[in-house]
């Protein structure tokens, strides 16, 4: 069930009460057990064929878990590297086989094919368990984390099983990790009325986003995208760059909305996204973007491969950042397009590190008008250009429409007016989002109110009204999150 | 070595590596996040600088596992040995 | 938790008093489905002739051409399981209800449910004719739920009668050629509506057929003459349609003429219609209505003085 449905409320509603019901202060183990049934209760719901392959997953790793930290008390180095690598074999070959199984197989016939050698292979009907990208990747990092010696494998399996199916995240993200996590399963949650509050203003903002931004650009970039070779150049660049702020208002939006749940329920679940649209390169667009998967693997294949690579100085870097993009691009999908925009994105990277540019960028600061500074402005504008195009990669269906699509953009039409029929009101929305994402840029979202909002409730209450209203009145046609795909 | 040596010696690098106004005050519990400077490309840069200076090399687990200049001091010391 | 409850009920507040006015406004304001409902009322007993089905029966069939006295009460989108419920509601209130007429087209016979394709339909069946389909679901009894509808009824709460989309014998009369799109033919635009009308699956056929035969029993057993017509359509839509299709709806209509008693007049492919009496690719406009209605007037013999027969 998505999450902005009846049917979420009310799950939602039983889900609460029963969880802070005053039996569940005297029995610490209660609410941890009541979210395991219910998370699985709501990934039953949305698909209960792969029931049996979630708790499958999550009861071997567990058994790892504890296997790894056996030997590494017994001191056998080389053991506990086996069992890690055991444990990360069989999360990505879980991956592996759901998501790009038949893609392997596709491309290699193809290749046989195209090489003269004639292969008929029959698309196995592997149903791909939704979330799988998700829950995978939280297991791999549970083993690497103990092998790290950051954390101690879980003691209580309902609590580790209620960290990987936990039903605010378990579908799109973000991507926990153990060590920010599983101590919160630790003791009672009890009620914490501010968190909660601002879970329910993150939720909102999130609904805000998703329904009236996101779904009212995507009527119209769908539209375009399946009539594209008759669209003006003009029309192909704007709708590039409507598309990046789809996706944002999209995927920040069901993220803020799961983040908020998740702080309802007592947790702080890890931050997805950091304003994107205000990065001044590429580097900080990845930091900024998505935020739960690029750590991941930046801490567990970026960095290692960093080190090994340490002694090839820049080149080794770049190979690195080259490979750590491909990766994060083919993580959405067993498709050419996803592996040739990480590429996209890598060889971006190149200028970067050769400059020296890379690193952490120094704090945004705004200029005397509290507006950004022209530099910085023109560096955000040029950075946004760049990531939508790079989204046209992603976006396309096979590489050929990519190609044609990013063509289409530099024909001869691409002075003419474009013919985009985007409401009013949802320009509206869209400046509004951009105008709020700068001036609470500090913030983890919008709603967190300061100055006079935080001192008159009338002032805070209008705004979540008026958004209330906006989304009653303006939302767009229902269209399913773009990460549920993933 | 001494663990104040070590401290000494990595604050030089680390105010070399990461171009610091001033030389940093390292303690057990610095981390990644306490030094602005301090981000994945640098800390690469950092290891490579710290094996030169000690003349030691580290494997990738052992970096890897460092959650603070702590960890990573009592690391080098074992290395010396 | 005990203060944030409260909180969250005095935020609510406002909003369950705006949902309720908004509610009051939205079912106060004029709509078709009103106007069918008081025309049974008013006029079972005199009806001679009833009018039942979806769009292309509501704009393409006028009561006003025909002698005898008929009323329109067909709405968009309608399927048969409702047409059998607009007819069947007043049904002890018919006296002189000699014909039933009922239109069937390409699409007509998969179409999903109403509750899928547009609960908010549903909605105003239940609300405004008394439906008792979903009596007791809360899903159906609101119009608050479906926030594009309930916009929709407020305007028209505010516009009054002008924005009704029929006339009083319930005639959908705002398909004026004046008002007809610039691209209602062109190649492109058909090809859209013709994918957009043929089916994946036939899961649908078999409930809409059996509601088919609910009509035409009824109307077998009260010796009503049950007559099913298909609307004529725009020649390159005919064209472009899935043959298989066709052919499946062709052997239902068979079907229920054979067992029922009914009459079939396929007016699909007729070469009378042209360019102006089409408001799109498969509706008429008020003239290509008027023409349509004249025909069929006398194809069927629809006079005061006699009975059809065909």
């Amino acid at each position: 069930m998505v999450v902005n449905s009846l049917n979420f409320l009310l799950f939602f509603i039983v889900v609460f009460i029963v969880y802070y019901l005053p039996f569940s202060r005297k029995n610490p183990r209660f609410q941890n057990t009541w979210l395991f049934l219910t998370s699985y209760f709501f990934y039953g719901f949305a698909d209960w064929k792969m029931i049996p392959i979630l708790l499958g997953a999550t009861a071997v790793f567990y058994g790892i878990g504890w296997w790894l930290k056996k030997e590494m008390n017994q001191q056998n180095k080389a053991a506990a590297s086996r069992i890690t690598s055991l444990g990360v074999v069989i999360g990505v070959g879980v991956l592996l086989y759901f998501k790009y199984l038949n893609f392997f197989a596709d491309s290699f016939a193809d290749l046989l094919n195209a090489i003269g050698l004639n292969v008929s292979w029959t698309t196995l009907n592997i149903v791909l368990p939704i979330g799988v990208s998700f829950f995978t990747f939280k297991l791999i990092s549970y083993v690497i984390e103990i092998h790290r010696e950051h954390i101690e494998p879980c003691k209580n399996f309902i609590d580790f099983g209620t960290y990987i199916a936990f039903f605010p995240t378990i579908l799109s993200g973000p991507i926990d990790r153990p060590n920010s996590f599983l101590p919160q399963l630790g003791g009672v949650r009890f009620f914490n009325y501010t968190l909660a509050v601002d879970g329910c203003r993150q939720i909102l903002w999130g609904m805000f986003t998703k329904m009236c931004i996101a779904d009212n650009i995507a009527s119209i970039t769908d539209t375009v995208w399946d009539t594209y070779s008759e669209q003006t150049g003009s029309t192909l660049l704007v709708v590039a760059l409507l598309y990046y702020i789809q996706m944002y208002a999209d995927f920040d939006g069901y993220s803020n909305m799961a983040i908020g749940v998740g702080k309802i329920f007592g947790f702080n679940i890890t931050r997805n996204f950091n304003h994107p649209f205000l990065a001044r390169n590429t580097a900080e667009y990845w930091r900024r973007w998505h935020m739960s998967l690029t750590s991941w693997i930046t801490d567990y294949i970026f960095m290692p491969l960093n080190i090994a690579f340490r002694e090839k100085g820049k080149l080794g870097i770049i190979l690195a950042c080259t490979i750590n993009l491909i990766v994060i691009g083919l993580w959405h999908g067993a498709n050419w397009t996803y592996g040739v925009f990480g590429l996209y994105h890598g060889l971006l990277f190149i200028p970067l590190v050769l400059l020296g540019s890379f690193g952490k960028n120094k704090k945004l600061k705004a200029n005397s008008y509290g507006l950004p500074k022209l530099g910085d402005f023109v560096k955000m504008m040029g950075t946004f250009c760049l990531v939508s195009l790079g989204l046209v990669i992603f976006r396309a269906s096979n590489i050929v429409d990519a190609f044609k699509y990013l063509l289409g953009i530099v024909s001869a039409s691409t002075l003419s007016v474009p013919i985009i029929s985007l409401g009013n009101t949802t320009l509206v929305f869209i400046l509004l989002m951009i105008v709020v994402e700068w001036y609470q840029r500090e913030k983890e979202h919008p709603l967190q109110f300061s100055g006079l909002f935080s001192k008159y409730r009338l002032l805070r209450w209008s705004v979540m009204y008026l958004l209330i209203a906006a989304i009653y009145l303006f939302q767009g046609n229902q269209s399913n999150f773009i990460y549920f795909n993933f | 070595m001494e663990r104040k040596e070590i401290f000494s010696k990595l604050n030089e690098i680390f105010e070399d590596v990461l171009d610091l106004d001033e030389t940093p005050e390292l303690t057990d519990e610095t981390s990644a996040n306490d030094i602005e400077e301090w981000d994945s490309l640098s800390h690469i840069q950092l290891i490579v600088a710290i094996e030169k200076a000690f003349k030691i090399k580290f494997t990738s687990l052992e970096i890897m596992k460092w959650a603070n200049v702590g960890e990573m001091v009592t690391s080098i010391q074992e290395k010396i040995k | 938790m005990l203060y944030f409850v409260r909180k969250a009920l005095l935020f609510a507040l406002p909003l369950i008093i705006m949902a309720m006015v908004f509610e009051c406004v939205a079912r106060l304001a004029p709509n078709e489905y009103k106007i069918k409902e008081n025309l049974l009322k008013n006029h079972a007993s005199e009806a001679e002739l009833l009018i039942i089905g979806a769009s292309h029966a509501l704009y393409g069939i006028r009561p006003d051409m025909i002698d005898v006295k008929s009323y329109n009460l067909a709405n968009v989108s309608e399927t048969y399981d409702y047409s059998y419920f607009m007819l069947l509601h007043h049904a002890n209130d018919y006296k002189k209800l000699k014909y039933v007429i009922t239109t069937v087209g390409y699409y007509t016979f998969p179409y999903e449910k109403l509750e899928t394709e547009a609960p908010f339909l549903c909605t105003a069946y239940r609300l405004y004719n008394d439906c008792y389909y979903h009596r007791n679901n809360p899903l159906y009894n609101f119009e608050i739920i479906y926030p594009e509808q309930c916009n929709q009824r407020i305007k028209a709460f505010f516009c009054g009668f002008e924005s009704l989309k029929c006339d009083s014998l319930g005639w959908g009369n705002n398909y004026q050629l004046s008002r007809r799109p610039q691209n209602f033919c062109d190649i492109k635009n058909t090809m859209k509506w013709v994918k957009k009308h043929t089916a994946f699956n036939y899961e649908n056929e078999r409930y809409n057929y059996d509601c088919l035969c609910k009509i035409a029993k009824f109307c077998k057993d009260r010796k009503i003459k049950f007559i099913l017509v298909s609307t004529p359509v725009w020649h390159t839509y005919a064209e472009k349609c899935n043959k298989d299709q066709m052919e499946r709806m062709e052997h239902y209509i068979n079907k229920v003429c054979k067992e029922y008693g009914a009459t079939y007049r396929d007016y699909h492919n007729d070469p009378r219609f042209e360019d102006e009496d089409f408001f799109d690719v498969c509706h008429l406009t008020d003239n290509g209505a008027e023409k349509f209605t004249k025909i069929l007037v006398n194809d069927l013999k629809l006079y005061n003085s006699s009975f059809a027969s065909s």
